[in-house]
């Protein structure tokens, strides 16, 4: 018997084009984040909140991610934000040749900010690079104060929570402190935010955060 | 469903490395996969044994050892003896571009 060592990456090339994205990225100074989340978090309707407070504050383009239709694409297009989707047709997650291929759609030369909107998916994105600065996980109320122990991948290579949908804490069994606590029990480094895109409360300071990443004048 | 897209990023290391007139002497194929790399082993290797079948190299079976934190490395590939020449130097005349270059040795 003969035996081989090879030792590669099982990944190796969805990262090399990663590091192609993340290069051209840094040429245009670009600061770009990875929003993950289980689908009805709430992903779109944050960005659409967010697009909405930072308006003439700083220069936002979107990529989308879906398993069909461009229905959050043209959401967010409504707003004035050049948005591409990405359809994967049944892919569970965006790898980052699709974000290559994506991003040609787009003049990055003339933003400052790019948000990687993934397919709604607690497992698989957690292990693709797409090129981004840092993940952003989005956890909403509804989902229960358990789910950072139950998908802790996701929750260990994000370096942001965002905990969204705090509007229906009054009407949902989630204890939003216990929910941080198993979330920094995984991840002690998470930063983390609290909003409700549809009452508002929180955007700014999420907003603030993303302005302050892409170097624009604080409010 | 995602482990069928890794199982293709394995069999793909594994063309680099095996010529197709080889491939039915590859026997196992060993990976280590993290513990928080979010992978099911067993669904990782049902994906592969559904891409190789019918291939040259639907002898090849993964060999999954679990390691600490999210790495996923194909780490090392197991061919049988060539019946008439045993043991021989590995050669693909297919080396890949880069990474670790690959080595051979012989086990009893």
């Amino acid at each position: 018997m003969s035996v081989i060592t090879i030792e590669r990456k099982v990944l190796e090339k969805n990262d090399d084009v990663a590091a192609t994205n993340r290069a051209q990225f840094k040429k245009h100074g670009l600061f770009v984040f990875n929003m993950v989340s289980s689908p009805g978090a709430g992903k779109t309707s944050l960005l659409e909140a967010v697009v909405t407070y930072l308006k003439g504050r700083t220069s936002i383009g979107v990529v989308e991610g879906d398993v069909q239709t461009d229905l959050d694409a043209q959401r967010v297009s409504k707003l004035g934000v050049p948005a591409v989707q990405v359809i994967t047709r049944g892919g569970c997650h965006l790898e980052a040749p699709l974000v290559r291929q994506a991003i040609e759609a787009l003049d990055l030369s003339k933003l400052k900010v790019l948000v990687i909107e993934n397919v709604g998916n607690l497992v698989c994105p957690a292990n693709y690079d797409l090129g981004e600065e840092l993940k952003v996980v989005v956890l909403s109320t509804t989902e229960g104060d358990d789910k950072p122990l139950k998908y802790p991948a996701m929750f260990k290579n994000a370096q942001v929570l965002v905990i969204n949908k705090i509007d229906l804490l009054p009407y949902v069994n989630c204890n939003i402190e216990r929910m941080k606590r198993n979330a920094r029990a995984i991840n002690p480094d998470l930063l983390i935010f609290e909003t409700s895109a549809t009452t508002g409360a929180g955007v700014g300071a999420f907003g603030e955060w993303v302005c302050s990443k892409s170097g624009c004048v604080c409010a | 469903m995602h482990e069928l897209g890794l199982a293709n990023g394995i069999f793909d290391l594994v063309q680099q490395y095996v010529p197709e007139a080889r491939a039915p002497r590859l026997t196992r194929v060993h990976v280590r996969i993290g513990e928080f790399a979010g992978v099911l082993p067993e669904s990782l290797s049902f994906c592969f044994s559904a891409i190789v079948q019918g291939t040259p190299y639907e002898k090849a079976t993964l060999d999954i050892t679990r390691s600490q934190g999210r790495e996923m490395v194909v780490s090392e590939l197991e061919l049988e003896d060539d019946p008439e020449k045993g043991t021989v130097p590995f050669s693909t005349g297919n080396e890949p571009e880069k990474g670790t270059v690959p080595f051979s040795r012989s086990r009893p």
